[in-house]
């Protein structure tokens, strides 16, 4: 879908591009002094919506002499978006360490853990976590770590 | 030689003088004191109890480590002791903070054995429920995509 009708504010939003997360960004058509951009996150199938309030409406603006006409669209340019999945895990614990603490986990206990949530699975699934996790665990008995692919 | 003393201050305001032969087992710390000498430095994310604890570790590492000269056997022996029984007594909240706040200075030493402290309480886990209450993780999974990397594992439920 190239563009998305918000039902709560009644506003046609186009996909104008993606974040490094991979979460679509959508934008609504025409921005005012206050805007809504909305996040889809294509893997939890959820939108966040970001309400913008930093920008000057067209009364101060003209007030202020900052602009001589009316301001009717914000050139919105997708590499200036912030992934909203990146801000939201800066202060829980950053992944690395996720990664350092799985990998001192026992090799038994993978399945177990790539259960726990779509995190843990694909931090324990990446490849520098397993060839870290063979190398602590290389005297240890066979292991099934490599998810079979069908 | 007369010891260096740097101030350390936590989220709350509360500060901490530090000797700095202490303080630069943060590989942070060491390098902003460097950077702004004679500064306090602003702890904003770490509370008091937290930066007590950190310290607390740097304290007991720094004496090991110039103190025993020759570093033998047993004297390494007893720091691991320690520091096992210094992650022991840490409820399950704090020893997060600890360990973010280990990660935050980069004291290497320090995160090894929080993240070890971590990782035997998930390994005393029984099942992945357990492990999302205890570390309060929001299961995302659906039963089936549950089931299967349960098949692609090879976990005995």
């Amino acid at each position: 879908p190239f563009s998305y009708y918000d039902q709560s504010f009644k506003i046609i939003c186009n996909l104008i591009g993606f974040t490094d997360s991979g979460e679509l960004v959508y934008v609504p058509v025409r921005c005012y002094k206050s805007f809504y951009v909305l996040y889809y996150d294509p893997e939890r199938n959820r939108f966040h919506r970001v309400e913008y309030k930093g920008i000057a409406d067209d009364e101060s603006r003209l007030k202020h002499g900052l602009v001589k006409s009316r301001l009717f669209n914000i050139p919105i340019v997708s590499n200036h978006m912030e992934s909203l999945i990146r801000i939201q895990a800066t202060p829980s614990i950053p992944l690395d360490v996720i990664s350092e603490i799985l990998s001192k986990l026992p090799t038994k206990s993978v399945g177990r853990f790539r259960c726990v949530s779509k995190l843990w699975s694909s931090v324990t699934t990446d490849p520098y976590f397993i060839n870290r996790f063979e190398t602590q665990s290389r005297q240890k008995k066979k292991v099934f770590l490599s998810p079979s692919k069908e | 030689m007369s010891k260096k003393m740097i101030v350390l201050k936590s989220s709350e305001g509360v500060s901490f003088v530090v000797e700095e032969a202490v303080a630069r087992q943060s590989k942070i710390i060491s390098f902003l004191v460097e950077e702004f000498p004679d500064r306090e430095l602003p702890l904003t994310n770490m509370t008091s109890e937290i930066l007590r604890k950190t310290i607390e570790y740097c304290k007991k590492h720094v004496v090991e480590d110039d103190g025993g000269g020759d570093s033998s056997s047993s004297s390494s022996g007893d720091l691991k002791e320690w520091d096992v029984k210094f992650v022991a007594e840490i409820d399950q909240p704090r020893l997060m903070d600890l360990l973010m706040a280990a990660n935050y200075l980069d004291i290497p030493s320090l995160l090894d054995v929080t993240c070890q402290k971590v990782a035997d309480t998930i390994a005393a886990c029984n099942d992945e429920k357990e492990i999302r209450a205890t570390f309060n993780i929001e299961n995302d999974f659906t039963e089936e995509e549950v089931e299967a990397i349960r098949m692609e594992n090879q976990y005995p439920i």
